[in-house]
């Protein structure tokens, strides 16, 4: 009998998030980092984009966003090309594990990576830079397959751009500038309102 | 004449279907590893091509040690790699367990169920325990081995609660074997394992290798190491530029077992020299005709270390 793939996989994604918790590094550039520039920008601009919206309400949203690109595809195109040059890919493809319960593995650590982020930064959002939280239902219902979806679409990414970069170590060179000007035209930094309009044009095809 | 008889004995229980009785056969006169008129070349851009296997033939025994002994570059990571279902090969036939590794197809993880893996060099998990990673293992198979008593095979009881970056180079590899072996694989494909162990090491890892064919699996063993081969395998292929030169039991390798001694001496001078089938009769007549001590008398058996690198063509 060949072992549940769905069950492989969800013991993969424990084992996943238990490395994950014990690298100090990771848990902290993660976790930790979107909060401090949150704390960084949310302190520097303030005032109103327009009546009733600071632009530290602004930038919650954004770094929300952006944590979803973070966690998915920014970690799992740096960890990926890194497991691929310490064996760990081929070790694994040596047993009869598939890859999908690979796959599901990564989902659920960067799904778990997900929800610890964007709770620590709508917590600090809330508390220090006026962010209002969902008020109804409804709202957060919206919010919860709206952080699905991303953290999907994010992993998926993450999954097809890890094999851009040819090794481990110049992989965090390779993926990490694409995600900051991602995330710039987009508008995750500064108003997308205040962006020029020919950038407009070319954020509406990006996915952040 | 004794297949026959068993033969019959089979035949004669009746609860045995003929379907299962062709397959109890067939598994019985099969070999674990065949492969016949095997080559691979690789081409780069950089360095033209290469050929790296020219043409191999291998039968392995079910529950042999079987070692292919070369120097690096010889060929004999490709080779494994091929037969565990990594590489794709360019020509030749292979059959692993019944079935080629390069046409597994949707049976692949049954397959990959029946055999265990070694590695030649693996940095991965540095952040899990030895425990963790096992049982963990254990899981991807559908008839492991118990964790806790495979660790404590490869030696590792004491280590068991480690993370894996606090392991030395012989844990870690310790630690792969246990890898390999935790799904309880009928065949272990093992790549250069004690590559950079101090001897006693060694020794160890020898021991657990045996235990493990005493256990009735059949092992794969690549080495540069002459020693390692002929401490561990029952049978041995020498591979040299892609080719075996030669198949035999690590005794016999190189004709060593016959090989005529080299008896030297000095007389009037000057050092003399010559080879015989029989060596004491040569000394004893040198005697005479010395009227007892030879001066700077030797006499010299090839070594398997003369012989093997005298067919690797480095003497």
């Amino acid at each position: 009998m060949r072992p549940n793939i769905i069950k492989v996989g969800f013991l993969r994604g424990g084992l996943e998030i238990k490395q994950f918790m014990r690298q100090r590094e990771s848990v902290v550039f993660t976790l930790l980092f979107p909060v401090m520039l949150l704390f960084i920008f949310g302190s520097v601009f303030k005032g109103d984009l327009a009546p009733g919206v600071t632009f530290s309400q602004y930038f919650v949203a954004g770094m929300i966003a952006s944590g979803l690109v973070n966690t998915g595809f920014q970690q799992l195109a740096i960890m990926i090309p890194i497991e691929r040059d310490f064996g760990t890919l081929k070790r694994l493809r040596g047993t009869p594990v598939s890859p999908i319960s690979y796959f599901i593995g990564k989902a659920i650590l960067v799904f778990t990576a997900m929800i610890v982020q964007v709770g620590a930064l709508m917590a600090f959002g809330a508390a220090l830079f006026g962010l209002n939280l969902p008020n109804t239902t409804e709202r957060w219902l919206r919010f919860a397959w709206l952080i699905l979806l991303g953290s999907i679409c994010s992993t998926i990414l993450g999954i097809a751009f890890s094999a851009v970069p040819k090794n481990g170590r110049g992989a965090s060179a390779v993926v990490s500038p694409i995600v900051i000007i991602l995330q710039f035209f987009s508008g995750v930094f500064f108003c997308f309102l205040y962006l020029a309009t020919m950038d407009a044009a070319i954020r509406s095809t990006l996915p952040t | 004449m004794i297949s026959t008889w068993t033969h019959s004995l089979i035949l004669s229980q009746p609860f045995r279907n003929s379907q299962l009785l062709g397959q109890d056969i067939d598994v019985a006169n099969e070999s674990a590893i065949s492969v016949r008129g095997l080559t691979k070349t690789y081409t780069s851009k950089a360095n033209g091509s290469k050929v790296a296997v020219a043409g191999i033939d291998l039968e392995v025994a079910k529950g042999e040690i079987f070692a292919i002994l070369g120097p690096n570059g010889a060929g004999k990571t490709t080779t494994v790699e091929i037969l565990e279902g990594y590489r794709n090969r360019d020509g030749g036939e292979v059959k692993v367990l019944g079935k080629d590794p390069a046409k597994l197809g949707n049976d692949s993880w049954a397959w990959r169920n029946r055999i265990g893996i070694v590695l030649q060099s693996t940095n991965d998990s540095q952040d899990l325990s030895v425990s963790e990673t096992v049982s963990h293992f254990a899981n991807y198979y559908s008839n492991p081995r118990d964790p806790d008593s495979v660790i404590r095979d490869v030696g590792l009881d004491e280590k068991k609660n480690a993370r894996i970056q606090s392991l030395s180079g012989g844990q870690r590899r310790r630690l792969d074997v246990a890898l390999g072996i935790i799904g309880n694989p009928e065949i272990l494909f093992l790549d250069e394992p004690t590559t950079g162990f101090d001897p006693e090491a060694r020794r160890a890892f020898w021991d657990l290798i045996r235990n493990l064919r005493d256990e009735g699996r059949t092992i794969l063993l690549t080495t540069h190491y002459l020693d390692e081969a002929e401490a561990l395998a029952d049978r041995v292929a020498v591979i040299v530029d892609g080719k075996i030169v030669e198949v035999s039991t690590p005794g016999n390798l190189g004709g060593r077992n016959t090989a005529k001694a080299r008896i030297s001496w000095l007389e009037n001078g000057s050092k003399q020299e010559i080879e015989s089938d029989f060596p004491a009769a040569e000394v004893a007549k040198l005697s005479a005709k010395f009227g007892g001590e030879v001066p700077e008398l030797t006499v010299i058996r090839p070594s398997l270390e003369d012989i093997y690198l005298k067919m690797i063509g480095q003497l």
